[in-house]
């Protein structure tokens, strides 16, 4: 069942929120080998295995980077799964890299300027370190393409700070305890990252700006589509928090409640840590933990150690994010850092065990009853590492919320758990196996002729047209933009109408269950030009545009002369008039404004879309005042 | 300043000059085409003198073309502080002696940021900060003979390193580790295993194919074997000590006369050629694979014989050789040539004559196979006859790098030819073997069902 999220005044709580989007690229071979990019083994054997161990190595500035010590303190043995279709000693970190394939640095140039980005003058690759495994080199090689562009969502621009192209992961195959398995099959396909400002403000505005970004990328037409070939990364952070990453969220619907769920969790640390010091505790506090016998509980593992964290009594169970607790925030740790995976990975205090068996252990640890016990168990040096890492984050909660990367939580929806701690810039050097790569001036000029009409240059140009900034967007983003273009130019229907019909009303059938989508530009062109013309009244647009959705071969103005919904002449509108003001209905009402509303509804029905009501009324208050009032209408 | 604007030339030279920052400086720059802010780095002297190179506050680098600059202002200096943690090596007087000679190579390296490459660095505290486990396997002591790339070294080098051995056996080391590049780790192999004979302790080379700069390196685990294997193997040879398979499971000892790289950039690229390696060493093992090593003494005696005639190469014959080949290498003063020779030993005919000159002015000339695997047998075929019969001389199967190495060893110990031969024809710490064994030459061939089962059973 899906906890609840609280709605949240997200001005007050001053959201910030950015989002790295990756799209693989649908190019005939890999980033640095000449594997060719093709989908996935699944859970097929592998040809052959490999198993490697990652240390922490030093970036260009000379410092270790945080993350990398973390994975290094994991000592995984790394397995991974090779593939003789797609796997070469490339990927094997055998073999250094081939040149950058071009086909895909010319993807990457294409959608940086479809995202507005000017592109960088010359392409430098660099080695970002990945300690978890996903890549055997231990880093991936990564290059800025583009930089400084900028996406229309809503009325607002969130800007893109840059555009990489990389190398993809290796996909995971099962994680358990020391021992991890990557399948190389998906490592080195290319691969761009679009990073935006965290200028987003709300949940919904995040989800928008990915389905906006995702969009403008597949303009290139040349990138992977279906399961895993797009995937993105959420940042979020509140006043007074910190940047968490929440990591590779499968589908784009989840994003808004996964970020109203960080911004809950964020809050209640801060929360949290105002309690920490109402209670007058300190980092500095004594926080230890010792070895123990093993409670009443039937406890595996040949370790069991209890921590002691002082003052903490009560807190553990404090909510920390929709569903979670801060006791889940430790097992998350505990899980991660000392590969204690097997659920439950401790218990504490707060919760489980008889308050007797608790007695006991604080007399034997000398814990006061303010004081909070967590206990854990497992292999001697994993129990050990846990030990230290739950003392580590237990003192972390002084400072608010920690830095780190999370992960969806499949089964609690707007829940996550910890992955690992948020890496920064130390993790970065040069590839010295590749040289720069200028950008030739002629290769982007010819990649702007392609696409003379950019999301950005567009939408400024519809907002000159005087159609509102969201209204603006929506049509940049409605994939409908060129069809508008050419309507706008040719025909004389105003730029708000045909902007909305082209938005609003053909997402409003949408969601009512109509196949919009079916209907191309071409069919759809032809239909609002009858509008234009005259030839067909907006009242009659919708039965029309069901049936071109209904029927792929249909066009509008067959389907148009086939009903009869062309608009009435003159005199079959007088007709339609006289009989609406002769309905027993309408005569029965005596006070004349309500008596004309009657008499419009009659006829706007009997119409079928043939006129609007508009055109209707002259002719009907005519008729009415008419009958009402005979000295008014000398004829008679 | 002390890196002022290095490897900037031309345009950007001028952009850097015109707004007064230099490399390391952390600026705001505007360009025609937006804002960037981040540390200038060197620029590599063999790129164009078109881009100044930034580092992005995220850690990103990216060129921006110099005439795009509009202004350039300098908020601050970073200079990058490439240091491994360093700290001083535990003492144990429980645990053995090792000696670490450094020579340069990827076992140990940092970034260079003129050319943009890995450059050999080598002090004892960096060592022990980037792998702490040498402590639990030996009290460690570090001596940089000199730093250079595996292709630059010379006979100088080679004797200075055999010195560097000898002076170390006598202070009482219980091994020796030498850290190398690997691509020319074998003809050292060979030059220390007749430049240093009757050693007492275990002189390991040890290198890495993954510079240590990379989370993927196997430098930290080759040096951990290597000084394992200093510290306690039994074999008192000059071995070579890395990698037997790409993943990080063992290694092994081979034999410094009978080991070859390989392959370009595989991890295990050193194999045993024609024979099988002296031991495997796994994370928790050390597994004899042959009992015939010269075992370790517990005296200090040692005979270095460090001499090298650098008038000697290696001439790799191909069909339609010309003879002006070998007329060349006796003009420039040559005085021992190894060929590898095709098959059994064989040159063409066409090149008959050239040799015979070659040898009547007293040059001393060898053949190996260049099929690297297999004895030279020149009584096979008129060709290989012939060729005895001029006075070309058979190497069995010492492998050509170990025979150059050999002969000029050889010719640099003595002028009498008859001596070199003598010298050249008895085996010395198994360059030359009297029996090939069935498993010496196991080079399994992918794609066939039995080996692929094999692979899909051990990780490679």
């Amino acid at each position: 069942m899906a906890p609840q999220i609280p709605q949240l005044d997200y001005e007050a709580l001053g959201l910030m929120a950015g989002v790295e989007i990756h799209q693989q690229l649908a190019t005939r071979s890999k980033l640095f080998c000449r594997c060719p990019v093709r989908v996935s083994h699944g859970d097929s054997p592998a040809d052959a295995e490999l198993i490697r161990h990652m240390r922490p190595t030093l970036s260009e500035m000379g410092a270790y980077d945080g993350t990398a010590l973390m994975e290094f303190r994991t000592r995984k043995n790394v397995h991974y799964l090779l593939y003789r279709d797609n796997v070469c000693t490339y990927e094997m970190d055998d073999t250094p890299p081939f040149p950058l394939n071009r086909e895909a640095l010319e993807v990457a140039l294409e959608a940086a300027l479809l995202l507005g980005c000017e592109p960088v003058d010359e392409v430098h690759v660099s080695r970002k370190q990945y300690l978890d495994g996903s890549i055997p080199t231990g880093f991936q090689r990564t290059a800025i393409v583009g930089a400084q562009g900028w996406v229309p969502v809503g009325s607002r621009r969130i800007r893109i700070a840059w555009l990489t192209l990389e190398e993809d992961s290796c996909r995971e195959r099962g994680d358990r305890r020391h021992e991890i398995y990557f399948a190389a099959d998906r490592l080195g396909t290319p691969l761009i990252e679009v990073i935006t400002h965290p200028d987003c403000r709300t949940p919904d505005e995040v989800g928008a700006t990915v389905a906006a970004i995702a969009r403008a990328v597949r303009l290139t037409g040349r990138v992977r589509r279906g399961a895993g070939a797009a995937r993105q990364d959420v940042n979020v952070s509140i006043r007074g928090g910190t940047r968490v990453e929440i990591k590779g969220v499968p589908r784009i619907g989840s994003i808004p409640r996964l970020v109203a769920g960080e911004a809950l969790r964020q809050r209640d640390l801060l929360d949290l840590r105002e309690e920490l010091g109402r209670r007058a505790m300190r980092p500095d506090d004594s926080y230890s933990f010792s070895p123990i016998t093993r409670p009443g509980t039937d406890v595996p593992g040949p370790l069991c150690m209890a921590v002691r964290l002082p003052g903490w009594a009560g807190l553990l169970l404090r909510r920390v994010g929709p569903g979670r607790t801060f006791a889940d925030e430790i097992s998350g740790r505990v899980r991660v850092v000392a590969c204690l995976d097997d659920r439950p990975n401790l218990f504490h205090s707060d919760g489980g065990s008889s308050a007797a068996d608790w007695a006991a252990l604080r007399r034997t640890l000398g814990a006061e009853d303010g004081d909070a016990l967590v206990v854990t168990w497992g292999d001697e040096r994993d129990t050990r590492t846990a030990a230290e890492e739950i003392v580590a984050r237990a003192r972390e909660a002084f400072a608010g919320v920690p830095s780190e990367t999370r992960q969806v939580l499949a089964a609690l929806p707007g829940a996550t758990d910890f992955e690992r701690i948020l890496p920064g810039a130390d993790r970065m050097y040069p590839d010295t196996d590749t040289p720069p790569t200028a950008i030739r001036a002629d290769t982007v000029e010819t990649l702007r002729a392609a696409h003379p009409t950019l999301p950005g240059p567009r939408w400024e140009r519809y907002r000159a047209l005087g159609l509102s900034a969201e209204l603006s967007s929506s049509l940049v983003r409605s994939g409908r933009a060129s069809l508008f273009d050419r309507l706008h130019s040719g025909t004389r229907l105003a730029p708000g109408l045909l902007a909305s019909l082209l938005t609003d009303w053909l997402t409003g059938l949408a969601r009512g269950g109509v196949e919009t989508g079916a209907v191309d530009d071409d069919r759809l062109g032809e239909l609002l030009a009858l509008v234009a013309s005259g030839e067909l009244c907006r009242t009659a647009l919708e039965p029309v545009l069901r049936e071109l959705a209904a029927d792929p071969d249909a066009r509008a103005r067959e389907i148009v002369e086939r009903h009869g919904l062309q608009p009435m002449t003159a005199k079959e509108l007088d007709a339609l008039c006289r009989a609406a003001a002769a309905d027993p209905e309408v005569r029965s009402i005596a006070e004349p404004a309500r008596r004309l509303r009657q008499a419009t509804g009659v006829a706007v029905r009997r119409a079928a879309g043939r006129t609007d009501g508009a055109r209707l009324l002259p002719t009907l208050e005519t008729i009415l005042i008419g009958d009402t009032h005979p000295i008014a209408n000398p004829s008679r | 300043m002390p890196d002022g604007r290095k490897g900037y030339r031309g345009v950007a030279l001028r952009k850097l000059e015109e707004w007064d920052v230099a490399v390391w400086a952390d600026v705001e720059v505007d360009t025609d085409r937006g804002s960037f802010r981040g540390v200038i780095l060197p620029r590599a002297e063999t790129e164009d003198d078109l881009h100044v190179v930034l580092k992005l506050q995220h850690g990103y680098n990216l060129g921006v073309r110099a005439d795009r600059i509009r202004r350039m202002h300098q908020v601050a200096r970073k200079e990058a502080a490439y240091k491994i943690p360093e700290k001083e090596f535990p003492f144990d007087s429980g645990r053995p002696r090792v000696k670490l000679l450094g020579t340069g190579g990827t076992i140990a390296s940092r970034l260079d940021y003129r050319t943009g490459a890995v450059i050999p660095a080598f002090t004892p505290g960096e060592l022990y900060g980037a792998v702490p486990e040498l402590a639990d396997v030996c009290n460690l002591e570090t001596e940089k003979l000199f730093g250079i790339f595996s292709e630059n070294m010379t006979s100088k080098e080679w004797i200075a390193i055999a010195k560097a051995i000898g002076r170390e056996i006598e202070r009482g080391v219980d091994g020796i580790v030498i850290g190398h590049g690997t691509d020319t780790m074998h003809y050292t192999g060979a030059a220390l295993s007749y430049m240093v004979q009757r050693s007492p302790v275990p002189i390991i080379l040890v290198g890495s194919q993954r510079s240590s700069d990379r989370p993927s390196s196997d430098a930290a685990l080759n040096l951990r074997n290597a000084v394992r294997a200093a510290a306690y193997s039994d074999a008192a040879e000059v071995m070579v000590c890395m990698f037997g398979t790409t993943s990080d499971r063992w290694a092994l000892l081979h034999r410094g006369t009978r080991v070859r790289k390989m392959h370009s950039s595989y991890r295990s690229t050193f194999r045993t050629i024609g024979d099988v390696p002296i031991a495997r060493i796994t994370p928790e093992s050390f597994e004899p694979i042959r009992t015939d090593y010269t075992p370790r003494r517990r005296d200090r005696e040692v005979e270095i014989d460090a001499v090298f005639e650098d008038k000697c190469t290696i001439l790799y014959y191909y069909p339609n050789m010309q003879p002006d080949v070998v007329d060349a290498l006796v003009g420039a003063g040559y005085r021992g040539i190894v060929i590898a020779g095709t098959g059994l030993g064989h040159v063409n005919r066409a090149l008959f004559p050239a040799i015979e000159r070659a040898i009547a002015k007293g040059v001393a000339i060898y053949m190996t196979v260049q099929t690297l695997w297999g004895y030279t047998q020149m009584h096979v075929y008129d060709t290989g006859r012939d060729l005895i019969h001029m006075g070309v001389v058979g190497c069995g199967n010492m492998i050509p790098e170990t025979a150059f190495i050999k002969l000029g060893w050889a010719l640099g110990k003595t002028r009498d030819l008859d001596e070199v031969r003598r010298i050249m024809l008895t085996p010395i710490a198994g360059d030359l073997t009297d029996r090939e064994p069935f498993d010496g030459y196991v080079v399994l061939q992918g794609g066939l069902p039995e080996v692929e089962a094999f692979l899909r059973q051990h990780p490679l």
